[in-house]
């Protein structure tokens, strides 16, 4: 962030600064009568926002503030909010500190944004946390449909560039004519192949990353591809505002890093090895391409690494500018789709461009993952759907509902369970006093104070002072039965009442009414789901009631 | 053992012994079999010696195979601390070595390292976590849970920060035990500050004088933080005697704390950007050639305690020698030269068998030790709330102490176990049961909307020294019916439920009252005119406690009188109308429980709507009378109406008008149907009171 408002600033300085309050007067509504349709078009989406709808870029005091009200975690921390959810981040294996989550309340669900399960310089995608998970969202996938790449190269590559377009041999067929190359790699051995056939060249190679991890790697793998070639003496830039901070940081990160790497912690060594390059001084770290420092080191051929602003900031533009008509130059850049709109201002292009792809988790590995997890649902993005075949072919195809397509803006609804699982105190079990029906239930009544810790639902002891509060609810009773009105008869006349049987059989055979007249007036009406006592001697009552109660199950 | 697992807290070993006692009696260890059966896993806190130098001799030589635990920081540099004493006993001091170098890197290949607060779930029972303690690089005290079992283990730790290290952070665990360090389990210890400043000025002293400096220190933790202060010292005051580190050992394990920078204070995290805290400018390695060199000097030399090595030879030279100064940091432990050089005991010391060896040169003791003090122990104790408490890692008669303080002021039972002793604990049972989703859920929101509300609040206070998250607001009293089916699964559901999953429905157990009464045709102002109305519930309670026999029995009377009446009316009315009744509360029922109003309790009642002597609006304006009177008195009781029923909790009142008319004109004869459960016997009776009441109000201002 801070690197992107550094060069903002540096934007602003070059090509000068608008009122800051103000979008430029182009970009007023107003003005958008006069524009061509199509114009108007691509500055205004359909809900009448988009492209016109200018941010200012925060500043670095709002970057502070913003960081402020960041919580740090560690993977595999359980942290609690408000009790009610758990939420743990578990290593994905894409960045450096880049993470999964398992989100735990009602439901154990897991979300897996882009993972990998080898990773060169974080800590590898870490399967076992998501053990609890009911659910799993998938998202970031790598699609194998590579169509839509291609079509994009070739439509975004200018005319010769992209000669050949075997994609299973792109680098070497390309690199090797001398011209240049348009496809996509996933190792990063590769990359460092074509860097070194550049130098052999004499060209001079920018290699632009998305992350801070990716940019070790990389930074790794061609240095070491250099030495090998006895190409030592070619100097590396790393060229960022914050260079020299990201440099120094990650070597005080062991905890995050792949196993390997955490390996060289226990030997007392320096987790990457720019250090050793720093100290052999052959990288260096330029906080900016214009400085007096660069020019005392700049030599050429060189490999310039920078982070990946899109092509239309930072230090990769001016170099754009001055390699693109050399042939023999190269540039790395990762795939995003939207390579076009990326090269687009430096037409016509002469330079080799490389594309570079992460490895993220395909169909292969997440059918992996859910045959050694068994996850109770699943949830892939619809634009995958074509590349699940393998999930339906085995034997369980038709009761494959476990699966779910998602697209965006949906809303999916996964049914809460029925029962959850909650922790119940010994003390509480204690307090029971259950009762065993014919049924061969046991069924106990009891108070609770319902309290929920961490996700986790936990059943205590009401507190004292609490229960005195709530003594009203109490004695609420749940009984069931039917009366049988002989029954109640024997009862209560072997109590010595006299009483009289008045049966309303002519409307249904299950009401009755007992008419007691000594030793003082009651009546006692029955029906299959109800009695009711009316009486005002209270000895009486107590009397009918228990004679009642005998006759049912209460709790 | 917790919860049917062993788990080994630290594997340490005893530094005043040179026998078999200074490793722990792992015969001790209840037998499954060998060790690693017998042991689920072992759990390191820190690198010091006391807590892991017995660990490669017990994984390699007794041949524990089963998972260890560390930090990453202790991982790192424990084999640097075991490897140094290795060196010490074998090098220095002639012994056979207990274990080898290989037998140390073996070791610790074994050892699983876990980041702070990460959650480790061995098996599908041991969940544990680890959090920062202080004291040393990578120090840890450790949350375990087997089942249902918690224990923390504080291992050592420090509650103030100190030059490298933030303070311990433990949250609220609540756990069935905590076993806590208690080195000083009686010392209030005063301000660092001042500590750290008598020492400068000491080592500044005896540095112009011409004198050498000794410290004998530990490789790591200790060192690097005198080191710290010292460099920034130099650097101020513009020093130029050299100080020196024993060994490369130590510069070594700078390199470490340069790799660990993220385990240190914020305050080292912060510069280490500009300057690595661990990049010390004055400091420079020592050489054996520099032992006799003139001048003066500031040495820092292993092992601490003086327990032998390099830090007691160099400690015999210039031990005689006026000018010198020893300065001891922290703790040392009975039996070690440094032991008896703090408590004075000695001036004459035997150092070695044969020569004896007069100490003249000054002493200087730094409390300095990164263990926190009683104070620490029971802020920590008092923050942590566990049930039982156990007191190790301290001096018998201090923990005495302790242990009765802690007793007295915090409640909880705590133990000092000896060597060899067993303490047995209980813990917290807990069962697993299934609650339904209602029961959980019935009013959740409103309890969760105010604990959320509660949690803002606190957020906002300033931050505490140790974060308290749990605090668990969320919490509602209800009554569950639990029911156990012959699986032995437990459930938890509402009273509807219940009656579900039993297949059975509620019968309904009444009591019914029916009271005529005279009440004139009134208005506001005559129930507003008695003063007894006005007394408030008190009032109303005394006499429903007392007194409410009476009216009963009048009431009945008057029933008795109205038998006839009462006859005929059931006769003709009473099944229309109870079918009425429950055909109506049934529908309403089941749109309760559809639309999950949580209203169980009220009993709404049907409405009987045929009133044929008085004009209905008549009927309705006394319902109406009668029910702003029994909510003005009734107080806090939900009652509310519904046609000519007037409803709170199970008890309904219905009120009908007298078929038969009689009476003057403005008086009308009501009968009121009074039917309510037993668990309302008490609002009933009040009701009824109440009623009798306003019938003699009535008629009094009538």
């Amino acid at each position: 962030m801070e690197e992107l408002v550094c060069m903002h600033a540096e934007y602003i300085q070059n090509f000068g600064s608008s009122s800051p309050e103000f979008k430029p007067s182009w970009l007023n509504p107003p003005a958008f009568q006069d524009y061509p349709a199509s114009f108007k078009k691509a500055l205004v989406d359909d809900d009448g926002v988009g492209r016109a709808n200018w941010h200012l870029l925060y500043r670095k005091k709002d970057i502070q503030a913003c960081m402020d009200q960041i919580r740090c975690v560690h993977y595999d921390e359980e942290i609690s909010i408000y009790d009610c959810l758990c939420i743990k981040a578990s290593s994905s294996g894409f960045e450096l500190g880049a993470s999964n989550w398992v989100i735990s309340g009602a439901r154990c669900l897991s979300y897996f944004s882009a993972s990998d399960l080898t990773s060169g310089h974080s800590m590898a995608l870490n399967v076992a946390s998501h053990i609890k998970s009911e659910v799993f969202l998938f998202s970031d996938l790598k699609s194998n449909n590579t169509d839509g790449y291609d079509e994009d190269l070739t439509s975004c590559s200018v005319k010769g560039i992209c000669e050949n377009k075997d994609k299973d041999y792109p680098v070497e067929t390309k690199s090797l004519s001398g011209r240049c190359c348009g496809g996509v790699v996933h190792d990063l051995l590769e990359v460092s192949k074509v860097v070194l056939e550049t130098i052999l060249f004499r060209g001079s190679v920018l290699v632009l990353v998305n992350g801070i991890g990716e940019l070790m790697e990389t930074l790794e793998v061609i240095s070491q591809a250099l030495d090998n070639s006895n190409l030592s003496d070619v100097p590396l830039f790393f060229v960022s505002p914050v260079a020299e901070e990201i440099l120094v940081y990650t070597n005080t990160i062991p905890e995050w890093l792949s196993a390997e790497r955490q390996e060289k912690l226990y030997a007392g060594e320096a987790l990457f090895r720019h250090v050793e390059l720093l100290q052999q001084g052959r990288l260096h770290q330029l906080s900016a391409l214009c400085s007096q420092e660069t020019v005392k080191v700049w030599r050429e051929p060189c490999v310039v690494f920078a982070l990946n602003w899109g092509l239309r900031m930072g230090p990769a533009i001016p170099l754009m500018l001055k390699w693109r008509q050399d042939p023999r130059c190269l540039l790395v850049m990762p795939e995003t789709g939207m390579t076009r709109l990326a090269l687009a201002p430096f037409q016509p292009v002469q330079m080799k461009v490389l594309h570079y792809c992460r490895r993220k988790l395909g169909e292969m590995e997440v059918s992996a993952i859910i045959e050694k997890m068994k996850p109770e649902l699943f949830l892939v993005p619809e634009t995958m759907k074509g590349e699940f075949p393998s999930l339906g072919d085995s034997d369980s195809r038709a009761s494959r509902n476990d699966i779910v397509f998602y697209n965006m803006w949906d809303i999916l609804t996964i049914p809460a369970p029925r029962y959850t699982e909650a922790d119940m105190m010994a003390e509480v079990a204690c307090t029971v006093h259950p009762r065993q029906l014919d049924s061969g239930h046991s069924v106990g009544k009891v108070k609770v104070r319902i309290q929920q810790r961490g996700g986790k639902w936990l059943l205590d002891l009401p507190k004292l002072s609490q229960e005195s509060d709530d003594a009203l609810t109490e004695k609420e009773t749940i009984c069931w039965g039917t009366v049988e009105v002989t029954k109640l008869m024997d009862i209560l006349q072997g109590n010595g009442l006299c009483c009289e049987l008045h049966s309303e059989g002519h409307r249904n055979n299950s009401e009755h009414r007992i008419v007691v007249t000594t030793p003082s007036p009651a009546t006692v009406e029955l029906g299959l789901q109800y009695t009711i006592i009316e009486t005002n001697d209270l000895v009486l009552r107590k009397l009918i009631t228990d004679a009642v109660r005998s006759l049912l199950t209460f709790i | 053992m917790i919860g049917g697992k062993t788990i080994m807290f630290d594997c340490g070993m005893h530094m005043g012994y040179h026998d078999d006692r200074r490793f722990p009696d792992f015969s001790l260890i209840p037998k499954r079999g060998d060790y690693t059966q017998s042991i689920d896993c072992i759990i390191i806190t820190h690198f010091h010696l006391d807590h892991i130098g017995a660990l490669p001799y017990f994984t390699e030589i007794c041949g524990y195979e089963g998972p260890i635990f560390m930090t990453y920081p202790t991982k790192a540099l424990a084999p640097l601390m075991l490897e140094d004493y290795r060196r010490v006993m074998v090098d220095r001091r002639g012994q056979q070595e207990q274990f080898s170098v290989l037998q140390i890197h073996d070791s610790m290949k074994k050892v699983t390292a876990v980041d702070l607060k990460q959650t480790i779930s061995l098996g599908s029972d041991i969940q544990f976590r680890a959090y920062y303690a202080g004291h040393v690089l990578g120090a840890a005290m450790f949350h375990l849970k087997v089942g249902e079992s918690t224990v923390v283990y504080t291992g050592d730790y420090n509650m103030t920060p100190d030059r490298h290290l933030g303070a311990a952070q433990i949250d609220r665990l609540k756990p069935d035990l905590i076993i806590t360090e208690s080195t000083y389990a009686t010392t209030i210890r005063d301000s660092k500050h001042a500590r750290e400043r008598d020492f400068l000025q000491a080592v500044h002293k005896c540095v112009t004088n011409g004198g050498k400096v000794l410290i004998p220190v530990f490789a790591l933790g200790r060192a690097q933080e005198l080191c710290i202060l010292l460099d920034d010292y130099w650097e101020r005051m513009n020093l130029k005697a050299p100080i020196y580190f024993s060994a490369g050992l130590t510069m070594q394990a700078n390199v470490y704390y340069k790799l660990l920078i993220a385990w240190t204070n914020q305050k080292v995290k912060d510069t280490c950007i500009t300057r690595n805290t661990f990049d010390f400018k004055h400091v420079s390695v020592f050489d054996r050639s520099q032992l006799n060199a003139p001048g003066p000097c500031v040495l820092f030399a292993t092992p601490g305690m003086l327990s032998g090595g390099l830090s007691l030879e160099v400690f015999r030279l210039w031990a005689p020698f006026e000018q010198n100064m020893v300065v001891v940091p922290g703790y040392c432990v009975p039996g070690t030269v440094g032991y008896r050089l703090v408590t004075g005991k000695t001036v004459t010391l035997d150092a070695d068998k044969r020569i004896k060896l007069e100490v003249r040169c000054q002493i200087h003791h730094l409390s300095f030790s990164a263990h926190t003090d009683a104070k620490g122990i029971m802020d920590l104790l008092r923050h942590v709330s566990a049930r039982h408490v156990i007191l190790v890692h301290g001096e018998k008669p201090k923990m005495a102490l302790l242990r009765t303080r802690i007793i007295s002021e915090l409640g909880v039972p705590c133990f000092v176990p000896g060597n060899g002793e067993t303490v047995e604990v209980p813990s917290r049972l807990v069962l697993k049961v299934l609650a339904s989703e209602k029961f959980l859920t019935k009013s959740q929101s409103n309890s969760l909307q105010t604990s959320i509300k509660s949690k803002v609040d606190d957020v906002s206070a300033p931050k505490r020294h140790m974060e308290d998250v749990s605090l668990s607001s969320i919490h509602d009293i209800r009554s569950a019916i639990i029911i156990m089916d012959k699986e032995k699964t437990i459930q938890v559901l509402n009273p509807e439920e219940a009656l579900n999953v039993l297949n059975v429905s509620q019968h309904n157990f009444l009591y019914r009252c029916r009271l005529p009464l005279y009440i004139s045709g009134m208005n506001d102002k005559d129930f507003n005119a008695p003063e007894v109305f006005d007394r408030g519930p008190t009032e109303g309670n005394e006499i429903s406690g007392k007194e409410l026999m009476k009216p009963s029995k009048k009431c009945c009377r008057g029933i008795q009188e109205f038998s006839g009446f009462q006859q005929q009316y059931d006769l003709e009315d009473k099944d229309a109308e109870n079918e009425l009744i429950w055909a109506e509360r049934k529908e309403q029922e089941n749109e309760l429980e559809l639309e999950d109003k949580g209203a169980e309790n009220e009993r709404i009642w049907a409405e009987h709507k045929e009133q044929e002597g008085i004009p209905h609006s008549v009927l309705e304006a006394m319902v109406q009378t009668v029910y702003k009177h029994l909510v003005k008195q009734l107080g806090d009781i939900v009652c509310y109406k519904q046609d000519n029923c007037i409803v709170a909790n199970s008890v309904c009142i219905k009120i009908s008008s007298e078929k038969t008319q009689s009476g003057t004109e403005n008086k009308a004869q009501y009968i009121f149907t009074c039917t309510w459960s037993g668990q309302d016997e008490e609002l009933a009776r009040q009701i009824i009171s109440i009623l009798h009441m306003m019938q003699i109000a009535s008629q009094a201002s009538a």
